[in-house]
């Protein structure tokens, strides 16, 4: 259902990369993965178009399921794919690029407004046999302002408990290069209040310029839970460009915690077109813990699936430069001419390096299929290797992980599982 | 009834560490709350030096190997205990926490996947703000004050139960890293108050009971030993040579009776009484016993130390106590180096005026086996003494007189004192009255001392210092009477068996059993071969007196009585030896 979620996401034109929720994705993405725990089946349809259901069986200790419904008031159609011609590198967690403010406005240039000025989507989901129920609805209020609600309920299962309802409330606003969120909690009355903001340099002025961007993001945010006086801040700043020798982008962030005195700082860099490494360094001013963290991800390139994959994003075709690399200019035909000539003449000549790398690299990577995808990650300090594996098999869409704890003499094995996915 | 606690035996090491882990795994089990990032050690474990005090309320069940009462309990000791744990300061870290763990809790235990999904769904993903951030925390607990009610249970099987009737805490003190911040100080002092109240009540009894399975499954011997062997290994020994180098087993024949009686009445718990016997040392021959062996015989030799009335008749009593005083002096002079002169008391009979006085020699008893009722016996008062010089004639109602007795020969005399109750009509009659006991032996702690003012007739030949008269008459029983009144006169009270054997002195009360009395044989055989052994060795013209102390012939009836007394106090008749 997260997908449907980036799906609608996309659909309605709201830039989820803009919270200051985001702002640490990248290192997440590949330090702090999610290890499936026990064996999960999951199956999801799009019924109609507007609806999707999905029903999971999950096996640890004990047989769990869960079924739930999705109904969107928009089509999807435009974004949402099953497993079978699903691109890996949208369900892959994986680096994530920050778009540029050009890019954006591409974007929003290429916006088809949908049927209805005011989507919302509605989602819920019921556990079985424990009858946990959750439930989300988004609703887009206005252009810029978007609701969701969260909620959580569980019945009274023993005679001393009680049932708990949760409900979240976020309210968030993005405009621009900014956005800000309320967050209000029934959970011991929690306040929060995030805001980011994004400088974007605009490095290309050439009509081709896609993912050249560097871009600052600083954000900060401030909670406070009412009922047990908890406060909680932090400031976080993200740069995120491209190298200049290879086009390669890197992001690195660095997020302070001023209350416990916590210093966290992350590096990111995509290191070819199917790795990315990153590390991670926590310091803590006040207790000395540290922590040091490095991670990778590899992936695996495939051929491209059997269906034309539609043109994800609505910008200028790239030029194939390596498909005619070893042919004489003469012998391509008239189009390919009238290509190469454009685009030669686009290029900024003192910008050339770069951006022609950059450029270069994100072309190829967009077009790159990819089947599979291997994390790993190990941090010093807690003794634990983290590894994960995520790929396409036959219309099925398999995510295995492994946690190994080598804090004792002899590694242990912590968390395993695996799950299955498919959608159609 | 109280309690000796040795606390001591806790300080152990082992014992110590064995605490220290069942604590630790005790105090770790179950689910660690969100607000700990890690495991609670105890660094330090003091007992103190003050025990608790227990008073007993009621004993409800006493077994060989069970147990069960009734307690007050009181602490007011200077026990401490060090832990050592860490503490999540960051807060929203535990918000998040909290919903996950709030969701396990409240549902059954195999939704927990379903609810950390759940979970997981609803957290707000904080950016660093939930950072982890751990305080290590150190807590002393100290001056602990606990009084309350208890219900112990105890079997070997089962080990030991120990409920609190109600909450035992009266006060703690808490001691912690953050006494410094008043908040929080103030915050653990009233959480551990409230949380040591039910430690008390639900976690003390388990882990009482873990140890006590322990520690009894060993046997009882062996926990015990294990316990109190360090200290056993400390003091030090205390062998009889040390105290006497040159007389290894010097110990006075009194002495010796009276460690009998001691070792008897420990075995017996009885305080007094006439024990007649060592049940668990058939070596040990304690005077009654002897007495008893010898008043059933009528064929040893030494039955010549009875005085029975024929021996009056027949004159043969000087020679019997010749042969009492002889020993006596032996001992004496045996058990006392310097010039201390024996003192004997002398009874004199009442006589009639112009009679050249009758003294009686009484060798004078200090110490039985009846120690206990001695020290009822107060001193004898000073009898105005009459010097018995011939020229003067003494007084009639004068029963009793101390004399001086062997003024050449100083020894003390420490034998059964017997008071010849010739009567207190003097006849020239020198037999007795067969009906009464011819002596009475009375012990005496003290005797009337006197040292040496009234010479005796004796003294002018310096010989022995008896005389007796032999023209007693026999005493009627209002003499006897008289007797007895005079002599309560003198001390405050009779010993009581010495009245039971003033008025049933016609009662037979002499019985031995048949399998007694072949026992008794046994027993005297093996006496007899002694004796001659000893004979061969030291050899005497008389015959030896064998080491039956305080014997004498008037102790017959009563220490017969007095045997058979004491054995009328055990449930069956014991054997008084079972090995000969």
């Amino acid at each position: 259902m997260d997908y449907v979620q980036k799906c609608f996401y996309d659909a309605s034109g709201w830039n989820d990369d803009l919270s200051y929720e985001q702002i640490l994705r990248t290192s997440n993405n590949l330090m702090h993965f999610p290890i499936p725990s026990g064996f999960k089946l999951s199956i999801s349809s799009k019924n109609t178009e507007y609806s999707y259901s999905s029903l999971t069986l999950s096996q640890l200790s004990r047989l769990t399921g869960s079924l739930s419904y999705l109904y969107s008031s928009i089509d999807l159609k435009n974004t949402y794919l099953g497993t079978a011609s699903l691109p890996l590198r949208l369900i892959l967690d994986d680096y994530r690029f920050v778009k540029s403010p050009q890019q954006q406005r591409l974007q929003d240039a290429h916006f088809t407004p949908t049927g209805q000025p005011r989507p919302c989507i509605l989602y819920g989901k019921m556990y079985f046999p424990s009858q946990f129920l959750e439930g989300m609805l988004i609703k887009r209020i206005s252009k810029n302002v978007q609701l969701m609600m969260k909620f959580i309920n569980t019945p009274k299962l023993r005679k001393l408990a009680n049932n708990s309802t949760i409900v979240t409330l976020y309210l968030q606003r993005q405009k621009g290069n900014s956005s800000t969120d309320f967050i209000f909690s029934s959970n011991e009355s929690l306040l929060g209040f995030r805001c980011l903001y994004k400088i974007g340099s605009d490095l290309s002025s050439s009509p081709g310029g896609i993912s050249d961007s560097t871009s600052l993001s600083l954000g900060f945010e401030l909670w406070f839970a009412l009922m047990s006086m908890s406060p909680g801040l932090s400031t976080a700043l993200r740069y995120s460009t491209h190298l200049s020798s290879s086009g390669k982008p890197l992001t690195m962030t660095l997020a302070l915690n001023p209350l416990l005195g916590t210093i966290e700082s992350t590096y990111a860099i995509k290191s070819g077109l199917n790795s990315t490494l990153s590390s991670k360094y926590t310091f803590n001013i006040y207790s000395y813990e540290s922590d040091l963290l490095f991670g990778f991800s590899l992936l695996r390139s495939s051929e491209p699936p059997n269906r034309a994959v539609p043109p994800k994003s609505p910008l200028p075709s790239t030029l194939p430069i390596t498909s005619s690399r070893h042919q004489p200019f003469k012998s391509l035909d008239e189009e390919t001419h009238h290509r190469l000539l454009t685009t030669f003449m686009g290029i900024n000549p003192g910008k050339l390096v770069t951006e022609n790398n950059a450029r270069h690299f994100m072309d190829t990577f967009n077009h790159l299929n990819f089947s599979s995808g291997l994390k790993c990650c190990a941090s010093i300090a807690k003794k634990d290797l983290n590894v994960a594996w995520e790929g396409r098999f036959k219309d099925l869409l398999i995510s295995s992980g492994l946690r190994i704890d080598c804090s004792e003499a002899i590694p242990k094995m912590g968390k395993y599982g695996i799950e299955i996915q498919y959608s159609s | 009834m109280s309690f000796k606690i040795n606390w001591n035996c806790i300080e152990k090491d082992s014992f110590i560490q064995y605490a220290k882990d069942t604590l630790n795994e005790a105090m770790n089990s179950g689910k660690k709350p969100n607000i700990l990032s890690d495991t609670i050690k105890i660094v330090d474990l003091n007992f103190g030096s003050i025990p608790p005090d227990f008073e007993i309320l009621e004993i409800g069940d006493l077994g060989s190997d069970r147990f069960r009462g009734i307690f007050k309990f009181n602490y007011f000791g200077d026990a401490s205990i060090t832990l050592t744990t860490k503490v999540s300061a960051s807060l929203l870290k535990n918000y998040n926490d909290n919903i996950t763990d709030d969701l396990v809790d409240s549902s059954d235990t195999a939704y927990e996947t379903s609810c950390r999904e759940l979970a997981g769904f609803i957290k707000p993903n904080f950016i660093v703000s939930d950072c982890d951030f751990d305080i290590p925390l150190h807590l002393t607990l100290s001056s602990i004050k606990m009084s309350s009610i208890i219900v112990v249970v105890f079997s070997v099987s089962k080990g030991l139960t120990l409920v609190f009737k109600n909450e035992p805490l009266e006060s703690i003190e808490v001691n912690s890293t953050f006494d410094k911040i008043k908040p929080i100080a103030r915050f653990l002092q009233e959480k551990i108050e409230t949380q040591i109240g039910e430690l008390f009540k639900e976690f003390l009894p388990s882990m009482l009971y873990k140890i006590s399975l322990e520690y009894t499954s060993q046997s009882f011997e062996q926990f015990h030993r294990s316990m109190v062997d360090d200290q056993e290994v400390e003091e030090p020994r205390v062998m009889l040579k040390d105290i006497d180098p040159d007389a290894l087993m010097g110990i006075s024949p009194g002495s010796l009776m009276r460690l009998t009686r001691l070792a008897s009445s420990r075995q017996t718990l009885a305080l007094g009484g006439e024990l007649s016997c060592d049940r668990m040392n058939s070596n040990i021959v304690t005077k009654a016993f002897a007495n008893a062996i010898i008043a059933s015989s009528n064929t040893f030799a030494f039955s010549r130390l009875h005085m029975s009335d024929s021996d009056f008749i027949r004159g043969e009593m000087g020679e019997k106590v010749s042969v009492i005083k002889e020993f006596q002096k032996k001992t004496f002079f045996k058990s006392t180096h310097d010039e201390v002169r024996p003192r004997r008391r002398v009874i004199k009979l009442h006589r009639k005026k112009k009679v050249e006085p009758e003294l009686v020699n009484v060798s004078e008893a200090a110490e039985t086996a009846e120690v206990p009722q001695v020290p009822q016996v107060p001193q004898i008062p000073q009898v105005p003494q009459v010097p018995l010089v011939p020229q003067e004639p003494l007084e009639e109602d004068d029963d009793t007189t101390v004399m001086e007795s062997d003024s050449s020969v100083e020894k003390k005399q420490r034998s059964m004192s017997c008071i010849y109750s010739g009567g207190s009509s003097v006849t020239s009659d020198a037999t007795l009255n067969e009906n009464q006991p011819e002596i009475i032996a009375i012990p005496m702690l003290r005797r009337t001392s006197r040292s040496g003012d009234s010479p005796t007739v004796d003294s002018h030949n310096g010989s022995t210092t008896y005389q007796i008269d032999e023209r007693h008459d026999h005493p009627t029983p209002e003499q006897l009477q008289q007797l007895q009144q005079q002599l309560q006169e003198q001390w405050i009270t009779l010993p009581a068996k010495l009245v039971q054997d003033i008025q049933a002195k016609s009662k037979n009360l002499f019985h031995i059993g048949k399998d007694e009395q072949q026992k008794i044989r046994k027993r005297i055989v093996k006496l007899d071969q002694l004796l001659s052994k000893k004979n061969a060795v030291k050899h005497d013209n008389s015959e030896r007196v064998p080491t039956i102390y305080g014997y004498s012939a008037g102790n017959r009836r009563k220490s017969g009585s007095n045997g058979l007394n004491g054995l009328n106090r055990f449930d069956t008749p014991p054997p008084p030896y079972t090995c000969f």
